[in-house]
């Protein structure tokens, strides 16, 4: 060691730890320094400065640790959809090849799910043959016309199309995108669709008691929705009209979930008392499909049932389509519309006025429902309780006696196929659409028309060479002025005159009677219960 | 104030807000044009107005300085619009409070055309029937000075008091007591909304001498003082995103490292308020929306009080930026409308 050079010494000094970056080199000379700036009558008393300068060193902490706990424990959920999504399986089930593809991203869970649903595809292998929008040429056209959701979003819709239209057990024909809510915590992906003959109706009862456990969720979570609805049930208030089934407000059956690939939810049907009530309130959405809808009139049913009456709302006030598109069938009220054959689309240039569209859905009257329900000849009370709907009994008769009052008035019903020219204006004489185009520009060749609707911001219609397409993105409200409910008046004082009683209150009867009493009339109330 | 547009506008795309190919295509290069001309420090997209017509508005806004002065941060800020992506124009903001005041009160829609004026009625009487009830909700803001009404007012209905912390709760909380006002009051009321000027008997109602009936506000002049609203109630910021610097100018922070709790609304500030001391929490409670996107780590914060109004930071590239895509009116009604 004596024979080491300065040379040496100093490249042994500045060699630096393997720790923390430091050397001894430097680390002297920071020292001196200090020691110089700090000019203290004993410096050799603050030379243990040397420990304070290396805990408060500036350490450079950029860039994002690496993260050692694995995955957060919330996010497996969406990992999980998120897998889901993109690798959609094939129809044809190939069993050992789609177990190790799992395995690549997934943990341990993982697997399990993928045996349950490799073991459902055996089972259902079929598939399911169904028509799908053509949601990444209309999203072209959205965003030329700057409407939409975007790229990233749509190819997640285009890709959840797909896994709901391929699930056998939705039995679906058609589907395409309805559009996006807000809410306050969460989002809502809405999907319409049009069921296959029979598939709506079975599977309500049987398919949900089959309901494997492997398919947890979409079916687990649908059965949790309706008993919750039928608990929600008590006391919500109802009327006697019926809900339509299969027609108009109803036509069509929706799907909805937070993000595309989670679980998608069946929204049920809509009732004309939940649209008219929706009418009477402007809520936001709170994200949460199981939650209370608060406000005055009170709400028939809880947040999906809300969300559902206000997409029945969108749909029948912004749904478009060019005139011509569509032929009415010449049924009740001519409800059901089938594309015309030799439909051409019309340039640009013919679409730019509001009497080139039409409405494709018949508005909704005041009853809630597009056919007109008749209340049944009242013969007994009891038939007529009967016959609409079984849960809201009680509080039907009451609520149907203010409707019979009502139907006298005749109301304009302006049905499907009218031309948007015909719409009613808004509040300040303002137009309900607006036509703009994709260019600014004159002469510009294929430019893109889109229309939007004001009465219901975020309501968009584009035309597409082969077709048009709507969407709507937006908060659920409708740009109105918004009446608030007033409670009902209350109650006239007792108009008759009070009197003091003179009499003497009745003597109590002797205890054993009464003991009697009460056991006879537990036992009716008993009885009654049986009845 | 600064912001990626390419990433602003991929980010909030999923809340709807989407600029026309047409324009999206101009953008990037008008406005650095207009930044040029302007000699600004910065000019950042602001949003877009949806109107009547169609020709909507983009809407720049600039920034010339950002300083502390005493106590206060002083912006110096200019307005542009453009309505085809490519020529930018500048906005003329309300010169004095007063005509802030009565673009504040401007309702209806934005039509598309820049010469358009609005008819505004600075003191509206107020609505004596149950129809009319609808009023108040609507014009909000308009008469909160008259002394008759304060001594009337009752809190029997409470609900739109929290619409927004400005003057704008007295005329809602009127609806109860409107069978007290005297009946000539009504019919006033009725007369204005028809848009004609009733001159004589205005003046008996207090305060309105001053300011002349049923002024006209030019659309471009709403349109600035829209923009200097959005952003007194919101211009969202993340805390700590921007710094002070020793010569009191507010300038970026380059070394910015993300809040710690980024779905809290304690991480946002509004930055024309005072920024640091103004979190978006002390707002009325309900009037901010966030959410994070599971795994993107993405946050989206969302205003109910001015519906289009969307924030997002990105934890990834702690990135953040804000627009406002909207017909240009407050949620009067907020109060209803929150659960």
């Amino acid at each position: 060691m004596a024979a080491t050079s300065v040379e040496d010494a100093l490249a042994y000094l500045k060699s630096m730890s393997t720790t923390t970056g430091d050397d001894v080199f430097t680390h002297v000379s920071e020292i001196v320094r200090s020691v110089l700036q700090a000019k203290v009558r004993d410096p050799v008393d603050i030379f243990e400065t040397s420990f304070v300068l290396k805990q408060t060193r500036f350490v450079s902490r950029e860039g994002e640790k690496p993260i050692k706990e694995g995955r957060d424990p919330k996010d497996v959920i969406p990992v999980k959809s998120f897998f889901a999504l993109f690798n959609q399986e094939e129809i044809v089930p190939k069993v050992e090849e789609e177990k190790p593809k799992k395995k690549e991203g997934e943990e341990g869970e993982e697997e399990e799910v993928a045996e349950e649903a490799s073991a459902e595809e055996d089972e259902e292998a079929a598939g399911n043959e169904f028509e799908a929008q053509n949601m990444l040429s209309d999203s072209v056209f959205f965003d030329a016309c700057g409407c939409g959701i975007g790229r990233l979003d749509t190819y997640f819709v285009i890709l959840a199309l797909k896994q709901l239209g391929d699930d056998p057990k939705f039995g679906i024909e058609t589907v395409r995108f309805f559009g996006k809510f807000f809410g306050i915590n969460d989002n809502y992906y809405v999907f319409e669709s049009t069921l296959k003959e029979g598939a709506g109706e079975e599977e309500e009862v049987p398919e949900e008691e089959e309901g494997t456990e492997g398919e947890e969720g979409g079916e687990g979570e649908e059965e949790s929705g309706e008993s919750k609805k039928k608990k929600g049930g008590w006391g919500r208030p109802s009327d006697g009209v019926p809900m339509e089934e299969g027609i108009g407000t109803n036509a069509n059956v929706y799907w909805v979930c937070h993000r595309p690939g989670d679980q998608y939810k069946k929204l049920p049907p809509v009732t004309p008392l939940q649209i008219n009530t929706a009418r009477q309130l402007k809520k936001f959405l709170t994200g949460n499909l199981e939650a209370e809808v608060s406000g005055y009139p009170q709400f028939p049913g809880i947040e999906i049932n809300y969300l559902r009456a206000q997409i029945a709302r969108i749909s029948h006030a912004t749904q478009i389509a060019p005139s011509g598109y569509y032929s009415a069938a010449d049924d009740e009220g001519g409800q059901t519309l089938t594309p015309a054959e030799d439909f051409e689309m019309p340039p640009a240039v013919d679409l730019g006025t509001l009497e080139a569209w039409v409405h494709k859905n018949a508005h909704i009257p005041k009853q809630g429902r597009c056919t007109k329900y008749e209340a049944p000849e009242e013969e007994g009370e009891g038939e007529e309780e009967e016959a609409p709907e079984e849960e809201e009994a009680k509080e039907g008769e009451e609520s149907e006696k203010d409707e019979d009052e009502e139907p006298e008035e005749p109301e304009e019903e302006p049905g499907s196929l009218r031309t948007l020219d015909q719409d009613k204006e808004l509040a300040d004489g303002v137009k309900a659409w607006s036509v703009t185009y994709s260019s600014s520009i004159k002469g510009l060749k294929h430019q893109v028309v889109c229309l939007r609707s004001h009465l219901w911001p975020g309501a968009f219609c584009v035309a597409t060479p082969t077709g048009f397409s709507n969407i709507y993105v937006g908060y659920g409200l409708k740009n109105e002025a918004f009446k608030p409910t007033m409670p009902p008046p209350v109650q006239k004082e007792y108009a008759g005159e009070m009197v003091e009683a003179t009499d003497l209150p009745p003597k109590p009867e002797p205890l054993k009677e009464e003991e009697g009493d009460e056991k006879a009339g537990s036992e009716e109330e008993g009885e009654e219960e049986e009845e | 104030m600064d912001s990626n547009l390419t990433l602003t506008l991929e980010a909030l795309a999923s809340c709807g807000c989407v600029i026309p190919s047409e324009h999206r295509a101009g953008l990037d290069i008008s406005l650095k044009i207009k930044k040029m001309d302007a000699g600004l420090q910065s000019l950042a997209f602001w949003g877009r107005i949806f109107t009547t017509t169609g020709k909507d508005y983009l809407l720049a806004e600039g920034c010339v300085s950002a300083k502390r002065i005493g106590r206060k941060l002083n912006f110096d800020l200019k307005y542009y619009f453009s309505q085809n992506g490519v020529q930018w124009l500048d906005l003329q903001a309300p010169l004095t409070e007063e005509r802030y005041e009565l673009c504040k009160q401007c309702k209806g829609p934005f039509t598309g055309d820049p010469s358009n004026k609005f008819f505004v009625i600075p003191e509206p009487p107020q609505p004596s029937e149950f129809d009319e009830m609808i009023e108040p909700a609507l014009i909000g803001d308009k008469s909160g000075s008259s002394p008759t009404d304060e001594k009337g007012t009752t809190s029997e209905e409470e609900q739109p008091e929290p619409v927004t912390e400005d003057e704008s709760t007295a005329p809602a909380t009127e609806d109860e007591d409107a069978s007290d006002e005297p009946p000539g009051v009504g019919e006033e009321a009725k007369v204005i909304e028809d848009e004609e000027v009733v001159e004589g008997e205005e003046g008996e109602e207090g305060e309105g001498e001053e300011i002349p009936k049923g002024t006209e506000v030019p659309e471009l002049e709403r349109l600035a003082a829209l923009m200097k609203m959005v952003d007194e109630d919101c211009g969202v910021v993340p805390y700590n995103a921007l710094v002070m610097t020793p010569a009191n100018v507010l300038v970026k922070n380059t070394t910015f490292s993300g809040p710690k709790f980024i779905d809290e609304l304690d991480s946002y500030c509004h930055l024309f308020k005072g920024y640091h001391e103004a979190p978006i929490s002390k707002d009325l409670p309900g009037s901010w929306s966030i959410h994070a996107i599971p795994l993107q780590r993405d946050v989206i914060v969302r205003s109910l009080l001015w519906p289009g109004y969307f924030m997002y930071y990105s934890d990834t590239g702690k990135d953040y930026g804000s627009g406002y895509f909207g017909m240009g009116e407050k949620n009067k009604d907020i109060a209803f409308c929150v659960p």
